[in-house]
């Protein structure tokens, strides 16, 4: 893969992370609580992962929220400090997956469980631990959910690539 | 949410800005409570009716947590994490253990 595609393909890959969670804001929640989302844009930072490398996975995720914040009025506000650290825990949760070497679907269900521990670690040091504590189970349960469903995506998307080269 | 200890019916709202308790009130008083913070700031509305407690009015962007509401039992909380709010159904008769075996 030459420069110039690889820099296109990581834009798009930042741009569908960014819409894919604009999406997910505007769809009506089907979970019993609408703060949990199905984190579609962990799809396209996946796919950064196994395309690339670690480094351009972890630009993906830090970038794609300070775009959205920038985009929509929550920059430097406490609900981006909550989305920063839940993308910086699920980079550090990826790295490890990474480095442990197991399979997309283990990886996935790490960074998702990641994002939520790291949004959760804030919200608990600002809120109080009692509002997290209450979380905590769905947090477990969407995260292994949620988790597969973008991981056989990404393995799906990844797949399709193959067999086209 | 329908996660909660047991089908309690609670008797006290608190509502906290950050973890600084801002005000408790009997969930069986129908009021209407517009939740300020220090500076006079208005952020979000809060109805209790027939023990049920919502938001209805938040000056947030995502309002998750007029979309989370009403709640009526004991545990259950509303937050809103853009005004740093969070809402709890608590209950008086609880600090108690939750039962003695003999």
């Amino acid at each position: 893969m030459n420069k110039t595609q690889r820099l296109t393909t990581i834009a798009s890959l930042l741009a569908l992370s960014i819409l894919f969670g604009w999406i997910e804001t505007i769809l009506p929640s089907f979970l019993p609580n609408p703060a949990f989302k199905i984190g579609l844009s962990q799809i396209p930072i996946l796919l950064a992962l196994y395309l690339y490398d670690l480094k351009v996975s972890a630009f993906v995720s830090i970038l794609k929220v300070i775009l959205t914040s920038l985009l929509f009025g929550s920059f430097m506000t406490f609900l981006f400090v909550v989305n920063l650290t839940g993308a910086l825990v699920s980079i550090l949760f990826l790295a490890i997956a990474k480095k442990a070497g197991v399979t997309i679907l283990l990886t996935s269900i790490s960074s998702s469980l990641g994002h939520n521990i790291g949004q959760f670690i804030v919200i608990a040091y600002v809120l109080g631990p009692s509002v997290a504590g209450f979380y905590i189970p769905f947090i477990l349960l969407f995260s292994l959910l949620f988790g597969t469903l973008t991981a056989g995506i990404a393995a799906l998307i990844l797949e399709k690539r193959k067999e086209r080269q | 949410m329908v996660f909660y200890k047991g089908d309690l019916t609670s008797d006290k709202v608190t509502i906290s800005i950050g973890r600084i308790l801002y005000r408790e009130v009997p969930v069986d008083q129908d009021q209407i409570i517009e939740v300020a913070n220090d500076d006079g700031t208005h952020l979000l509305t809060v109805l209790i009716q027939n023990g049920s407690v919502e938001v209805v009015e938040s000056t947030c962007k995502d309002h998750i947590c007029m979309d989370s509401g009403p709640i009526k039992h004991e545990g259950q909380t509303l937050v809103c994490l853009p005004n740093q709010v969070v809402i709890t159904l608590v209950s008086t008769d609880l600090k108690g253990p939750d039962g003695i075996l003999r």
